[in-house]
């Protein structure tokens, strides 16, 4: 009688051991997405992994899911990471594919798919403003398209990825870059008036203080500056033991900041200095802007914890809030002050940021 | 924390994490380029990696000289026991420790799974990934400014799949020209199931690691050649330079089993010229072994 090993299951051992083998090492990763929520005086916009879900503002009813309300099968967004430009009743819709997709905002509809096609994925929100639509691309180039037709007007190149959303003042447009510049676009040419250069690339969009002249950017050189827009000098800076990702909140005189060190830093927006005695440390990083709500700033981080603070001293206002799943996406402040949150998992929860009381948890999509 | 935790949490902190933050202060050299960083932490990790290398080259090229006996013994021998028996014998006579071509391959197996997570996290090739990867450096301004890091390399997106098919024709190539050098040649003597298992090794390992490489970051297929090269010029300088390409680009099958009469010693092929080689390498390691032991034994009288 043969004694010999069969083929197959010779064959099936060798591969066996070397997926497992290669199995551990992780294959090319899959993007999640973290567009965050948004809403107009009737629609209420939440995001998860490829899909944009639209509710009733008024009693959160399902209104419409993109891409499949387009009744276009080849709308492969892949992934939905950038804030949606709005403007004149369309939404501007960027994908984690290279294409741009402009929606009508009560029905969902397709308005056009933009026979432009960007050379890498959008990760950056979009600026619908002036008939036109400015938003960054993996790519490294700044675009602006017409709002009407989806044509390219013009585009700007940087030297890496533009991974936020662009600032409009008049016709002056702020954009960063990975490539470690905060650039000021003239918005209708796409020339470049000026940039500022710091140490590291920066992935967080810029918030611009029209009072104070003012532009705050955070970057991966763990730096939250304030640069002079009439000068381009820099103004004052706060480091950080980590990367500034999250678009920083500027209220009352005051700029906050949450960092990946897990830390919320407060500073008088003109001079710098500190406005609380010591930064306030959540439980994980934040990688989510802090809003603030009913006299609360809120804070969510990535271990989906919601902190809701004094903004005077960075107290904690009420205990923390344990969603129990992970959160990246920017929360949002309802018109009737309750804070909407939406987690990697797909669920959309509105808290009460007073008492941080959940008011409703929904999945997504149900 | 449980057993499992600690082990994950070792594997984190003493593996993935100093090799993540590494390879980054290798790319802030290499003036941002991750590709060439790949290529130079690769250089440097086998460099690092070298005694257990060595130990490993020493074992296979032992037991590749010792199989025309061993093969010999599995003709002449049908009882398992005995047949066993002589293997270790001829293994005690030329000083072979039988799983010395593994332990070393055991030892280093790990560093290449870490060293594929640290790839993986270094490339950051998801904007999740890249936060995650703000969590793993040390807080060195060095290091956190350095990223993120250019990910273009030649043609490749080093954080995408290659999907030209070179990486993956690099990748299989590279990887059964090492196999094969390191494989025994066949030869009449050889059991046919371990030729065919030869066989099939030499041609689905490299066929697989051709497929990964379509699946997986090419940053990955990157370090996959080069490690790949650094083994064959390992193997070919260690064996001091007596590879035969000839037989290595052989596609000729293995030749038949020649049918032999037990305890009878198979006749060499005149023209059979690895068959010579080896046998000559069985004298030279058999004559290191007696030399060892003649030093040992005249230490021991000294003392």
């Amino acid at each position: 009688m043969s004694q010999r090993t069969p083929r197959w299951l010779i064959l099936s051992a060798i591969l066996l051991l070397a997926t497992a083998a290669v199995g551990c090492s992780g294959r090319t990763a899959k993007p999640k997405g973290w567009a965050p929520p948004q809403s107009t005086d009737e629609i209420v916009l939440a995001a998860h992994r490829s899909d944009l879900f639209a509710y009733d503002a008024a009693n959160f009813q399902p209104q419409w899911v993109f891409p499949s309300s387009t009744g276009d099968d080849d709308i492969k967004p892949t992934a939905l990471y950038g804030a949606s430009g709005i403007d004149g009743g369309v939404i501007f819709i960027p994908t984690y594919s290279d294409k741009l997709y402009a929606v009508e905002l009560a029905t969902g509809e397709l308005k056009w798919a933009s026979a432009f096609q960007a050379g890498d994925t959008l990760v950056g929100g979009v600026l619908a403003s002036s008939g036109l639509v400015f938003f960054g691309s993996t790519d490294g180039y700044v675009y602006a398209l017409d709002q009407e037709t989806g044509v390219q007007e013009w585009s700007f190149k940087t030297d890496a990825e533009v991974w936020s959303k662009p600032v409009l003042d008049g016709t002056t447009l702020y954009v960063t870059s990975l490539d470690g510049h905060l650039y000021a676009l003239e918005s209708t040419t796409g020339d470049e008036l000026w940039s500022f250069e710091t140490d590291a690339g920066i992935a967080a969009t810029p918030v611009l203080s029209e009072q104070d002249g003012l532009i705050y950017v955070g970057g991966f050189d763990g730096r939250l500056r304030a640069i002079d827009v009439s000068t381009h000098e820099q103004q004052w800076e706060r480091a950080a033991s980590n990367w500034f990702w999250a678009t920083p909140l500027l209220e009352n005189g005051v700029v906050y900041a949450a960092s990946l060190d897990h830390s919320v830093y407060a500073m008088n927006a003109e001079s710098g200095e500190d406005h609380w005695r010591d930064p306030f440390n959540a439980d994980a990083e934040i990688r989510a802007a802090p809003v603030m709500a009913g006299g609360v700033l809120v804070v969510v981080d990535r271990g989906g914890n919601v902190h809701a603070l004094d903004p005077q001293d960075g107290s904690m206002a009420s205990e923390t809030l344990q969603l129990g799943t992970n959160v990246d996406a920017d929360p949002l402040v309802l018109e009737n002050g309750q804070v909407l949150v939406v987690t990697t998992g797909g669920e959309m929860i509105r808290v009460e940021p007073t008492t941080l009381d959940i008011v409703s948890r929904v999945e997504l999509g149900n | 924390m449980d057993l499992l935790e600690l082990f994950g949490w070792l594997w984190q902190h003493l593996l993935v994490i100093p090799m993540t933050n590494f390879l980054v202060f290798i790319a802030r050299i290499c003036f941002g380029n991750f590709g060439l960083a790949i290529i130079v932490f690769t250089l440097l990790t086998r460099a690092l990696t070298w005694p257990l290398t060595r130990k490993q080259l020493q074992a296979t090229k032992a037991m590749q000289s010792a199989q025309p006996r061993i093969q010999e013994i599995q003709k002449a021998h049908k009882d398992p026991k005995r047949r066993s028996e002589e293997t270790m014998k001829v293994y005690r006579e030329l000083g072979i420790n039988p799983l010395g071509c593994i332990w070393p391959m055991l030892i280093q197996m790990p560093i290449w799974f870490a060293l594929y997570q640290s790839i993986s996290f270094t490339l950051g090739s998801t904007p999740e990934n890249l936060v995650a990867l703000s969590q793993r450096l040390y807080p060195w301004e060095f290091l956190r400014t350095a990223v993120p890091l250019d990910n273009h390399f030649l043609w490749l997106d080093l954080a995408q799949p290659d999907t030209t098919f070179i990486m993956a024709i690099l990748v299989g190539g590279s990887a059964w020209l090492q196999q094969k050098m390191a494989t025994p040649p066949p030869s009449p003597t050889m059991d046919p199931q371990q030729a065919q298992m030869n066989q099939t090794m030499l041609i689905m390992m490299p066929l697989m690691f051709a497929f990964f490489t379509l699946q997986f970051p090419s940053g990955l297929a990157l370090y996959w050649v080069s490690t790949n090269v650094v083994s064959i010029l390992l193997q070919y300088f260690y064996m001091g330079r007596k590879v035969n390409w000839r037989q290595i680009f052989s596609f000729s099958p293995a030749p038949a089993p020649a049918v032999q009469k037990p305890q009878e010693r198979s006749p060499k092929p005149a023209a059979d010229e690895n068959s010579k080689r080896e046998d000559e390498v069985v004298a030279e390691v058999a004559d290191d072994t007696t030399r060892k032991r003649r030093r040992r034994r005249g230490g021991k009288r000294r003392r």
